[in-house]
């Protein structure tokens, strides 16, 4: 390649990422037809700012408005289900597992602002509508160097429509699982300011898997979400934007007791608030200045009776806040462009299940260097976090990429992320009089303890005393590599392979048991564990009207402990059949729980060009455990895995004057299994519509 | 060639030395491994609404020399649900702990285990702290809330020092009668011990 010509694209695609700032509209309603022509899509997430996928040196994979459009999928974990090398977890709400990592190690942001309000850890995909969503981006690997604790597996960035000319679009799906779900968005703009609202209301019969228990699998619930946004030039080189999203929920509860009998029923309130607002100035060509607050709060009140007696069961309030004022610099120089930031995040938590109300508050501070030279990209990040009551983390990262020609290029990193404990590993103060138990975060576990020891109601300590009181974050240290293909027949191919390796992770372990043989339980820095895999992505066009889309994820997740027992001998199990007892081999290791060895995924697309889209979709997951059966704590025995699955979809959707319609049935081969997977319902069959009013023309562009 | 061969010889001729130490110490028969199946050791009925006991069981009384259940002092072990008494020590169990008995959790493989460990290892009952603890993943098994199943831990050997100071190891194989091998706790007769033994009546520590 030319030196001269490599020199030109760069300055275009310099001088097109200083124009499409951060919130600038991509594609608007009108790409809706001929969906497959492949547009550059503007990443957000791996920067912080706005870059094309072929200006940045990491892989970053996106679901765009088309394709989840071209679904029937309504929330968040709808869509993400269908994605191979990403698994929905139901803990508490369903979560989401990337590279083999749980849940709490995936940061959920919302154009760049991170959601609060997490259960056990899990952040509630159910919380998030796709009405408004124009592309959802998705980084696999540590992003702690740019969005510190929570992103050591990587960053969910949901990016929502920008406001832009003057329409209404009404879009409505109707299915035994959405009892309606309707949206409506309103976009009212001029030249210089600029309005959107997006509501959602959604009501759910909820489902249910198995008929012989008292309750639903998932019960009813209703669901309102409002987004509002705003966005003003101010000047030729000055943008304002704002936006404030709410989301209110209730979700009925109903199950049966025991001893005594009873049923016990009672609704789930939540309620979220985001505000957010940003603003953008450019000081001269080289120099751009990103100021962004942003105020989060989550709401949670649970009120349980038994209908019999008129107990109380459960009476349940929750209530977190949190704010981020964030600065960031971007300074272009030629090939070199050089990020500086610096935020702040602060805290709040009330509950009982806390002692007192909880605060946190600690500053950091990044920087980030993207450099171009010839076929090289790298793009090097750090930042620092500096907390208070737990030691601080300096998380570093480095990608690298490669172009060896038009169609081909290969590169790879390494970063260190890490996850502070979270309040409730701090400070809960639990006790289950009923199953009699108590739970300790690991700050209040001293002082408990020693009370306890005074009244001498202390019978026995389970682990080392010297470990009390001094829990660390969880850190991690990723490796990836990728080598990518991008033929100019539209054909793509991609194959990255990872590696995670995490220390200190936080395990809820009895630590002491009380006179009464009640046992207190709480969390320490305890296991070792690595995830590693390959993951393979293909898309092929068979035709100007069809595609093939083939993808496939190898994932090796392990407790190094486990291994290193293992290989001293001392991990056994007994054989059912002859009741002998027999050392464990690497062999007979399963690995850790509720990770599938293989995933698998098949797509097809059909597109007339002339308003006919349809899809069919498979996706396979192998079996994975779900518990310790024989006592020896560790994945080894054959009952101990949930067989191995596949879900069906197909979609159609027909383009027509200022409407859309579509049809489609999710899990084609109703498969379920309502123990160990309830967030999969069964076969569901749906119907929907779009109808668009531009008040520009009166016609749907 | 030849220097392989001399060392092949050298390692063969060691090897067979190694044998023959070996089998030079061994000092006698090996002991017999005795089989107890279905012990059966109800615990409490307790009324599941208020906790009350309603009726009270006995425990279920063990002696190594006689291999069967005894009903004198002359007993070992005791069972009882999933407790496990020991006759030595103390306790509030409404029974008598009139021998020297004494007990150790050891993790290991049964037939790999030879020696009974010295004396100052084995502990007693004293008030809730048995030998061999109860609770779950704290002594001989695990509790599964989700099956409500009661599984003995695999490579846990129960050393004993018997009511009359002589040793016995014990592997406790099934807390369910006939020790089926997929055990449902709702069909299954539960409380119900299969248990393998060796008795040292010698008053030795070899367990071979």
């Amino acid at each position: 390649m030319d030196a001269l010509v490599r020199q030109f694209r760069w300055f275009v695609q310099s001088i097109t990422f200083i124009l499409l700032s951060y919130n600038t509209p991509l594609h608007g309603q009108a790409d809706t037809i001929g969906m497959y022509i492949d547009e550059p899509e503007i990443i957000i997430s791996a920067t912080k700012m706005a870059r094309t996928q072929d200006q940045l040196p990491i892989p970053v994979q996106v679901i765009g408005k088309k394709e989840i459009q071209q679904t029937g999928a309504m929330r968040l974990q709808d869509i993400l289900q269908q994605q191979s090398g990403i698994n929905t977890v139901s803990l508490l709400g369903t979560g989401v597992q990337m590279q083999g990592l749980d849940p709490d190690y995936t940061q959920i942001l919302i154009d760049g602002e991170p959601l609060t309000g997490r259960s056990g850890g899990t952040l509630d995909l159910s919380r998030i509508v796709l009405g408004n969503v124009r592309q959802i981006e998705i980084l696999k690997g540590p992003a702690s160097s740019l969005y510190g604790s929570n992103a050591l597996a990587g960053v969910i960035n949901i990016i929502t429509d920008q406001p832009e000319g003057k329409s209404l679009t009404i879009r409505s799906l109707v299915s035994p699982l959405q009892l309606p779900d309707i949206q409506s968005s309103l976009q009212w703009s001029g030249k210089k300011i600029k309005t959107s609202l997006f509501a959602d209301y959604l009501k759910s019969p909820g489902y249910d898997l198995d008929q012989d228990t008292y309750g639903k699998t998932v019960e009813p619930y209703h669901q309102l979400t409002l987004h509002g946004k705003f966005s003003a030039q101010l000047g030729t080189y000055t943008k304002w934007n704002a936006s404030v999203r709410n989301v209110s929920q209730t979700q009925w509860n109903a199950y049966e007791v025991t001893a005594p009998a009873d049923i016990v029923t009672g609704n789930t309130y939540q309620k979220e608030w985001l505000a957010a607002t940003n603003l953008t100035h450019f000081w001269n060509e080289h120099l751009k200045h990103t100021y962004r607050l942003s105020y989060t709060t989550f709401n949670q009140d649970l009120l349980l009776l038994r209908q019999e007696s008129g107990n109380v069961e459960e009476n349940f309030q929750f209530y977190q806040q949190f704010l981020k004022p964030e600065w960031q610099q971007e300074l272009i120089y030629r090939n070199l462009t050089w990020h500086l930031g610096a935020g702040g995040e602060w805290e709040e938590v009330q509950s009982e299940r806390y002692e007192v109300t909880r605060r946190r508050a600690h500053p950091y501070g990044f920087t980030q260097l993207e450099w171009n030279h010839g076929a090289w990209q790298v793009l090097t990040s750090a930042r620092y976090d500096n907390y208070v009551d737990i030691a601080s983390s300096l998380s570093p990262k480095l990608s690298l990429k490669y172009q060896l020609n038009k169609a081909l290029f290969f590169g790879g990193g390494w970063g260190q992320g890490f996850k502070v404990p979270d309040f409730r590993q701090l400070y809960l103060n639990f006790a289950n009089s009923v199953a009699g138990y108590q739970v300790l975060g690991a700050v209040e576990l001293p002082t408990v303890l020693a009370t306890l020891e005074g009244q001498s109601l202390i019978d026995q300590y389970l682990v080392n005393t010297s470990q009390f009181g001094n829990i660390q974050p969880e850190r991690s240290n990723s490796g990836q590599f990728f080598i990518n293909y991008e033929g100019t027949n539209g054909n793509r191919m991609q194959i990255q392979v990872f590696r995670n390796d995490i220390r200190q992770l936080i395990e809820t372990l009895p630590v002491a048991r009380r006179t009464n043989g009640q046992l207190i339980y709480s969390y320490l820095n305890l296991d070792q564990v690595y995830t590693q895999g390959i993951e393979w992505t293909g898309s092929l066009r068979l035709s100007p009207n069809w595609q093939l889309k083939l993808s496939y994820q190898f994932l090796d997740a392990k407790d190094k402990q486990v291994l290193e027992a293992i290989d001293q001998g001392s991990v056994y199990r007994r054989n059912p059949e002859t009741l002998k007892t027999e050392r464990l081999t690497r062999k007979d290791y399963g690995g850790l729980f509720n990770r599938s060895a293989h995933q698998a995924q098949i797509q097809v697309l059909f597109d007339s060009r002339t308003g006919w889209q349809a899809q069919a979709r498979y996706t396979y997951r192998s079996r994975f455990g779900f518990a310790d059966l024989n006592g020896n704590s560790v994945l080894d025995a054959a009952n101990e895995y949930v067989p191995g699955y596949g879900v069906g979809y197909i979609s159609l959707q027909r383009y027509w004057q200022a409407w859309i319609f579509k049809a489609g049935v999710d899990n084609l081969l109703n498969y379920h299994n309502a123990t160990y997977l309830p967030q999969i319902a069964g076969i569901t069959p749906y119907l929907g519509f779009e109808y668009q009013i531009d008040f520009h023309n009166h016609n749907h562009k | 060639m030849t220097k392989n061969t001399f060392w092949v010889l050298t390692l063969v001729a060691l090897g067979f030395a190694a044998c023959k130490k070996e089998e030079t110490v061994t000092p006698s028969e090996p002991l017999t491994v005795e089989t107890i199946n279905n012990l059966f050791a109800p615990n409490d009925e307790i009324n599941r609404e208020t906790g009350e006991i309603i009726k009270e069981n006995n425990f279920v009384k063990f002696s190594f020399s006689a291999k069967d259940t005894v009903s004198d002092d002359s007993w070992d072990l005791a069972f009882k649900g999933t407790k496990i008494l020991v006759n030595g020590g103390t306790g509030s169990e409404n029974i008598t702990r009139t021998g020297h008995a004494g007990a150790i959790i050891k993790d290991g493989i049964f037939e790999e285990m030879l020696t009974a460990p010295e004396d100052s290892e084995y502990r007693q009952d004293s008030g809730t702290d048995l030998a061999i603890p109860t609770g779950s993943n704290n002594g001989w098994y695990v509790y599964n809330d989700a099956a409500y199943l009661i599984t003995p831990i695999a490579g846990k050997v129960i050393f004993v020092r018997t009511h009359d100071d002589k040793y016995a190891k014990v592997e406790i194989l099934s807390y369910y009668k006939d020790a089926p091998a997929n055990p449902d706790a709702f069909t299954d007769q539960a409380a119900t011990f299969t248990f393998r033994y060796i008795y040292q009546e010698d008053g030795s520590k070899n367990l071979q």
